[in-house]
């Protein structure tokens, strides 16, 4: 859980992978035959084989927010990224990728169910723009605040979606045996509209492209019931071969996994289905309590049964 | 003047040849290599001294306007607009139609509008245009069906800083391309003035795909929101607050090491500069990131009034700097990006 914990502590929005890279980096570097990193921040490693070429996708950004605009009296505006909700913002404590940390608040005096983001500002305790200045700049990112802790049976973080999936990919990756060429991206932004995947998709052209996504359990999975399987997402619909034969060798291995066709969301895989040629791909993920609330909750016996579904996949047939 | 001629030449997105005509005859003297793509997008190659890394500017040469879809049979043009556009500013425009008919954009008379009608922002299914012509036949035998249709305006200097024209959105940014054109840089340079920004960074797609830079920088134009009780930050940007450097917007979000690079040799070196406030809008960059092995982008735009409407309005200042800014980007890139 130590690499969890490290992982969801970090402050990485949409745009600014680039503040989780390094931890990923040490992990997987001495597993790797290659390791390349793209000009969107896509982590690339490498691990050449000699079956199929297999490229899994976990994204490293999260949602959150950016600077916009220091006002004269020293109240911080901001706009959302990545679909953060406006809602869950007003009270709360943010953190900045540099760590000064502060309170959002409303301007006016509207409720928080009537608030836009241009109705917030952060007050980091600090007056006057000159002097908020010295701390925060215009450009810089924040999440929502939150203490990681875990019990015997689930992980409480601000962001498992997708450093779940980050670190059930490191995990597996580090496992490849050699049977397949593996090629596990820890993509970037996908949360402002799958740029990383669609990148990467396109100039690694794999056989076989699995993404790693969270699922919201309030889509009808459920906590604890294992490995989320997916059919399709709302953009595409996944490859039936590659579906079945995940379920066989699921199955086979006594990993719990439950099937998810419910379509309400989009995921990295149906971003690089049609990149080249087309690739036969599919999406597996875990189901997430309180989905992108800030406080999101995962079974850990779902973690292990994501690690070992990937590892799966990396060595299949 | 540059500028002046370039907002006055008519090219909606798709139509875009007699823009890229006058582009290619002011600049193929300063291209080590000048070709026009299967889209049209045209292409200038600059050497540089060093072939390490591949930079593209990119200016858009399409600008927002209509097309005709139905001919009445009184002689009025029914027409759909091209790129995005607020339809209130239509009414009682004036318009030119395939670069020759002059036509002005009509509603019904307001005393004779229903009071349900007068409330009610008019349609661009309401509106029609009047190019003087009584009857289909006559109107037949001037205009046809897909006939392109651009706005009307005369570019000029007013007031004590500001120009005022048609399609500065992205005459601008290809004026700063011309200008730029003149000199050489450290790395190879590919100046592109793609086609159909305008209904979908079509043009910068196919374009960022041949190329493959490492590095792009799309000059642009933005809204500039400084009008009457608009709150600061939501103004957008300011009016002579500067070349404005775009941190995030709903196509792209922009490199943040070379971004805020450039912002601080702006301010060491004396050039106008301020961020984008909003992160709404998009441009060629939202395309061009994704050629190849992916492209770090910077997006530089000169603030705007009244932007994809008959007139906005630039201040001559900030004009200034979104060339020097430019300028700055591709003299010093190799200091900004590892």
């Amino acid at each position: 859980m130590e690499l969890l914990e490290k992982l969801c502590k970090k402050v990485a929005i949409s745009g600014n992978e680039f503040n989780i890279k390094d931890i990923i980096v040490d992990e997987i570097k001495d597993f790797a035959d290659e390791l390349k990193i793209d000009a969107l921040n896509n982590i690339v490693a490498i691990k050449k084989g000699s079956g199929k070429k297999i490229m899994l996708t976990a994204n490293t950004d999260e949602q959150g927010g950016v600077v916009t605009y220091i006002e004269n009296n020293g109240h911080i505006r901001f706009s959302g990224l990545g679909k953060l909700d406006v809602q869950i913002c007003p009270y709360k404590k943010v953190r900045f990728s540099n760590g000064v940390c502060g309170v959002v608040c409303i301007d006016n005096k509207k409720s928080i169910g009537d608030c836009k983001f241009s109705d917030l500002y952060i007050d980091i305790g600090i007056s006057g723009r000159e002097n908020v200045e010295k701390f925060v700049s215009i450009g810089d990112v924040f999440a929502i605040d939150f203490d990681f802790f875990d019990t015997d049976e689930a992980v409480f973080a601000k962001v498992l979606d997708n450093r779940v999936g980050v670190y059930a990919l490191i995990d597996a990756f580090k496992n490849a045996n050699g049977k397949n060429s593996v090629y596990a991206v820890f993509t970037a932004q996908k949360n402002i509209g799958f740029k990383g995947a669609k990148l990467c998709g396109e100039y690694i052209n794999p056989d076989i492209g699995i993404s790693v996504d969270m699922a919201d359990e309030s889509e009808g999975i459920k906590c604890g019931e294992g490995v989320v399987l997916r059919a399709r997402d709302s953009a595409a619909i996944f490859t039936r071969k590659i579906i079945d034969s995940l379920k066989g060798e699921l199955l086979s291995k006594n990993i719990k996994f439950q099937i998810d066709a419910t379509a309400k969301s989009q995921t990295e895989a149906s971003a690089f289905i049609a990149s080249n040629n087309g690739v036969c791909v599919c999406s597996v993920g875990a189901a997430i309590k309180n989905y992108h609330t800030g406080a999101e909750k995962i079974s850990k016996e779902d973690i292990r049964s994501l690690k070992g579904a990937l590892e799966l996949i990396i060595n299949a047939n | 003047m540059l500028l002046k001629k370039l907002s006055e030449l008519n090219g909606v997105s798709g139509n875009e040849e007699k823009v890229r005509e006058f582009i290619i005859d002011e600049i193929k003297a300063y291209a080590d290599k000048i070709y026009v793509d299967i889209m049209g997008n045209l292409i200038v190659y600059i050497r540089g001294e060093s072939s390490d890394k591949k930079i593209m500017a990119a200016a858009h040469i399409d600008e927002v306007g209509a097309i005709v879809s139905q001919i009445t049979d009184d002689g009025y043009l029914k027409f759909k607009t091209v790129g995005g556009i607020d339809e209130r500013v239509l009414i009682a425009k004036k318009v030119v139609v395939d670069d020759r008919i002059e036509g002005v954009i009509g509603i019904k008379a307001i005393h004779l509008q229903e009071k349900s009608e007068r409330d009610k922002t008019a349609s661009v299914s309401s509106l029609a245009i009047d190019i003087g012509a009584n009857s289909k036949e006559e109107a037949e035998g001037m205009v046809k069906i897909g006939d392109y249709i651009s706005f009307k305006c005369e570019f000029s200097s007013f007031g004590d800083n500001s120009y005022k024209g048609k399609a500065l959105d992205d005459r601008c940014g290809c004026a700063i391309l011309l200008s730029l054109a003149k000199q050489k840089y450290y790395y190879d340079t590919y100046l592109c003035f793609t086609v159909q920004e305008e209904v979908g960074t079509r043009g910068a797609a196919v374009c960022a795909r041949q190329i493959m830079p490492d590095l792009a920088i799309i000059l642009e134009n933005t809204t500039c929101s400084d009008v009457y009780q608009t709150p600061d930050h939501l103004k957008v940007t300011e009016f002579g607050g500067g070349a404005a450097l775009s941190i995030v917007d709903g196509g792209s979000y922009s490199d943040a090491f070379v971004t805020k690079k450039l912002y601080e040799y702006a301010k060491e070196n004396g050039i106008s500069v301020q961020y984008k406030r909003t992160t709404s809008g998009g441009n060629d960059a939202r395309s061009i990131q994704l050629a190849g092995y992916g492209v770090k982008t910077v997006v530089v735009s000169t603030p705007c009034k009244y932007l994809h409407s008959p007139v906005g309005v630039i201040s001559k200042a900030d004009f200034e700097a979104s060339e020097k800014l430019a300028e700055a980007f591709l003299k010093n890139i190799r200091f900004f990006a590892d």
